[in-house]
């Protein structure tokens, strides 16, 4: 009697003995499914992420599971009006359509005051550092130090609703508004610059030269001096859900190695972009 | 000979001649008589121009306490969130649409279920605005539905088969499709919804029995209209209200559909808010957004636009109901009027043939975006004070409290008119927000200048109130209020009556004269769809739809919690008279 109670006891410790050999680092790690690492990565995002072309972050996704000896699964990601949202869809809670969500996710801005706000995660193990600046076609503006060709005869273009938008479009009064031509995302304004139907184009530094691609004969990418409400300068990281401390402690130190052995600036060079190591001290505000 | 036919039927009601359910393929003679012909419930809104007004008086103020329920029909699947649908009703068949893309045909005697669609939806699919569906349209032997991803399906009426189906546009690039379309001369006629940047709202024609397109309007200025393929002029004026090159990506999408009003032969759509959010950055009107905009649907071109919030800086969408009735001037003359309750706080009446504005009074409490609307200009007088601040000029910010909320005064919740008590029934809210400009602000890939907000009910003991106004002179007859906010459409009859459901889940009869309740019954689940009314077998039936969800919970900050207790459902209720 006692022997056949204890039996499916037995069974039980049986299998947590199992799954604790074929998969310890998952166990350890408090991933969703054992063995595997889901990384949600933004859907049409080049030159970080596209679904043909791949890019920094799917290559950065495929070297931190193999760093953790993890099999990647990759979750892409849509995205919504915020990056609260994005979190919320893809780290903490999932999306009411019913989507699964994942581990973690990348290309999350690793800044304490905007962690405050969604602290259902943790942003962390930042990887570079972003800075917004202007690729510009060459011939027709050899220097470039400020804002005044705009005000004449260049149109610079701008991905909409993005950060060079609402900067550009509240600048001086609105000064500028008739010089800034709206693009649905960087690929549509940069394509719109090598056509020569804009003179330059604002956005992330890494996107601008990602974008166009190994031969910028003819054009640069350059920062300039820009005054006002504007951040300049972030830094994309990881997002973790909160309550995963393991997790968090693993990928913070898989990345910091990364970063330091040059394995990320590698990623970078592969995909036509500089890369800006990120700073301890953060982004400042 | 449309106008012939059309006569013949203004004739026949005016003999009084009693109009019983057709059975067969549905007319546009039907369509256009839908609001007095009693077996059937064929258009959204029980009628063409939305009046939502039941020629039926079996069920009345004396008896119906005596309400009971005939049969319910539960949706049943996995999901559930919120169902917005209003039933269609002929031919002995009850079509209604439900969450997540999908229809059933139901046994109006029985509650029996025919037969059941389930569209499918493109893997990894993110709608922007939550996973309702508002109803479907018949004609012919259809009946037409949009879904999630943005597509246009007819499917028979008797087998539930696919026989026609369009993409009205591109779900990746941020369309989507909830509202339930409008049939008017054999043309099938739908908006589009969608997140706020990148979209262009517009209204699209189609031949109703092949789904093949046949007018498109936007409703931005600059964009080029087309007729049967070929171009049938721009829209309004370019850049004579927009800034640079903003037009080209102005929002103002059309997601609540349209009404038709057969006197004036003209289309009505509203319009929501300009893109982007901040209105410090494209100054001017930002024409037609939070606008009316009449169409007339033989041609696909504008007739006239009245606009409820030019350059609006609040989220108000004007995408409600445009309502057209008989209103009796001070010079007793009859004039055809159409009225709408905005999103931002105020009733407007307009004349239909028109568009000049006739009246325009506050439909809630509190105000705080304008201190009224100018009847002689027609135009909003703003408190610039309370506009919120420009994030990119100001990166400090202050908080602004607006009024109403975002949500509006009133969303999605239809309207309802008596031509008996002359009274239009409005679902209010009464709500307001926090805005403040958020400089630290995230979006895929950039750091933005954004704003942040937080809803917040104006009152301890409710947000919502049903109300009846009177249009010419902007009186409160009389209100009932209710805790939660309300989301669901109100219906009125020649009974005396107004049926209207609560998010606490009642379905309410109160008297249309005084409002007093006199009927409820609890379905389950939050009521956020409107009732519907019809006969069969002599006897009148009263319909809902059931199951909590829709906006409110999706973004109602404080408001939210206000709510979170209540649970999710999925149930079309069908009542009738004891015996």
């Amino acid at each position: 009697m006692s022997l056949i109670r204890s039996a499916p006891r037995l069974l039980a410790a049986a299998f947590v003995f199992l799954a604790v050999l074929t998969a310890p680092l998952a166990q350890a790690l408090e991933l969703r499914k054992p063995g595997v690492l889901r990384v949600a990565v933004y859907n049409e995002f080049p030159p970080f992420s596209d679904r043909e072309d791949g890019g920094i972050d799917v290559d950065l996704a495929k070297a931190l599971a193999a760093k953790l000896g993890l099999k990647l699964d990759l979750a892409w990601a849509e995205a919504d009006e915020k990056v609260e949202d994005d979190l919320r869809n893809y780290v903490w809670k999932g999306h009411y359509m019913g989507n699964e969500i994942a581990d973690l996710m990348l290309h999350m801005p690793v800044d304490p005051v905007f962690n405050e706000r969604v602290k259902q995660v943790k942003l962390l193990a930042p990887y570079y550092a972003e800075n917004l600046m202007v690729a510009r076609d060459l011939k027709r503006i050899p220097k470039l130090e400020n804002l005044e060709p705009f005000f004449q005869n260049h149109d610079i273009g701008v991905e909409v609703g993005g950060g060079s938008d609402t900067f550009l479009m509240a600048l001086y009064a609105g000064r500028m508004r008739d010089r800034i031509r709206h693009f649905k995302n960087h690929s549509d304004a940069v394509a719109a610059l090598r056509k020569g139907e804009v003179s330059a184009v604002m956005g992330p530094r890494t996107e601008l030269e990602g974008l166009l691609g190994a031969d910028k004969n003819g054009y640069a990418v350059s920062a300039i001096e820009m005054t006002g409400p504007v951040m300049t300068f972030w830094q994309p990281g990881v997002a973790v859900k909160a309550d995963k401390p393991k997790l968090i402690e693993a990928v913070e130190k898989a990345m910091a190695e990364m970063v330091a052995s040059g394995e990320v600036a590698a990623i970078f060079a592969k995909n036509h972009a500089r890369y800006n190591p990120p700073r301890a001290e953060g982004a400042p505000h | 000979m449309q106008r012939k036919t059309l006569s013949m039927l203004v004739a026949a009601a005016l003999a009084g001649v009693s109009m019983a359910a057709a059975a067969g393929p549905v007319t546009d003679e039907m369509i256009l008589n839908d609001a007095k012909s009693t077996g059937d419930v064929l258009t959204f809104g029980m009628g063409t121009n939305g009046q939502r007004y039941s020629t039926l008086s079996k069920i009345n103020t004396g008896n119906v306490k005596k309400l009971v329920p005939a049969w319910a029909f539960q949706f049943g699947g996995e999901k559930q969130r919120g169902q917005e649908s209003q039933p269609v009703i002929h031919d002995g068949k009850i079509f209604v649409t439900a969450s997540y893309s999908r229809m059933y045909a139901v046994d109006a005697k029985t509650g029996k279920e025919l037969w059941q669609y389930d569209h499918r939806l493109p893997e990894g699919i993110m709608p922007c605005c939550d996973v309702v569906n508002r109803g479907a349209a018949l004609y012919d032997n259809l009946v037409i539905f949009g879904t999630l991803d943005a597509q246009l399906v007819a499917l028979d009426q008797n087998t539930g088969k696919v026989v026609w189906k369009e993409k009205i546009d591109e779900f990746s690039a941020g369309y989507s499709y909830t509202a339930a379309p409008l049939v008017v001369k054999g043309l099938v006629i739908t908006g589009v919804s969608g997140g706020e940047f990148g979209i262009v709202g517009r209204l699209d024609a189609r031949d109703a029995k092949t789904g093949k397109i046949v007018w498109t309007r936007p409703v931005v200025e600059g964009h080029m209209g087309y007729l049967n393929g070929k171009e049938n002029g721009i829209t309004g004026e370019t850049n004579a209200s927009w800034p640079g090159d903003t037009w080209k990506t102005g929002g103002s999408s059309t997601w609540l559909g349209a009404t038709y009003d057969a006197k004036t032969n003209l289309v009505y759509v509203g319009t929501g808010n300009p893109a982007p959010w901040n209105s410090h950055t494209r100054p001017g009107d930002n024409l037609y957004s939070c606008s009316t905009v009449a169409i007339n649907p033989d041609t696909g071109k504008i007739v006239w636009h009245y606009q409820n919030t030019p350059n609006d800086g609040w989220d108000y969408d004007g995408v409600n109901e445009f309502v057209t009735f008989d209103m009796k001037g001070a010079d007793g003359k009859t004039v055809r009027a159409g009225g709408k309750a905005d999103r931002n706080g105020f009733f407007f009446v307009n004349d239909a043939e028109s568009g000049k504005l006739l009246n325009a009074f506050p439909f809630v409490d509190k105000v705080t975006w304008a201190s009224k609307i100018d009847l002689e200009s027609g135009r909003p007088v703003y408190d610039d004070a309370n506009r919120p601040g420009n994030p990119g000029a100001d990166k400090q910010g202050k908080t602004v409290f607006s009024a109403p909320s975002f949500l509006g005064g009133k969303n999605q919740q239809q309207i309802a008119y008596s031509p008996d008590t002359g009274l239009f029934y409005v679902p209010a809210n009464e709500w307001g927000m926090d805005i403040w400009n958020e400089p630290i602000s995230y979006k895929k890939g950039a750091a933005f200048l954004g704003a942040g907000f937080n809803i917040k009910p104006l009152f301890e003991d409710y947000i919502g109130a049903l109300r009846a106004f009177d249009p010419k002179t902007g009186k409160k007859v009389w209100e009932v209020k209710n805790n939660a906010p309300l989301w669901g459409g109100a219906m009125t009859t020649k009974g005396g009556l107004v049926f209207y459901g609560t998010p606490e889940g009642h379905l309410k009869a109160l008297d249309a004269k005084s409002g007093k309740e006199l009927w409820s019954f609890q379905t389950g689940s939050g009521v956020v769809a409107p009732p519907v009314s019809w006969e069969q077998d002599g006897e009148q039936y009263i319909a809902v739809v059931s199951g909590w969800g829709g906006a409110v919970p999706l973004w109602g900050g404080d408001v939210a919690k206000r709510v979170n207790y209540l649970n999710q459902g999925g149930a079309l209720w069908v009542f009738k008279l004891a015996n």
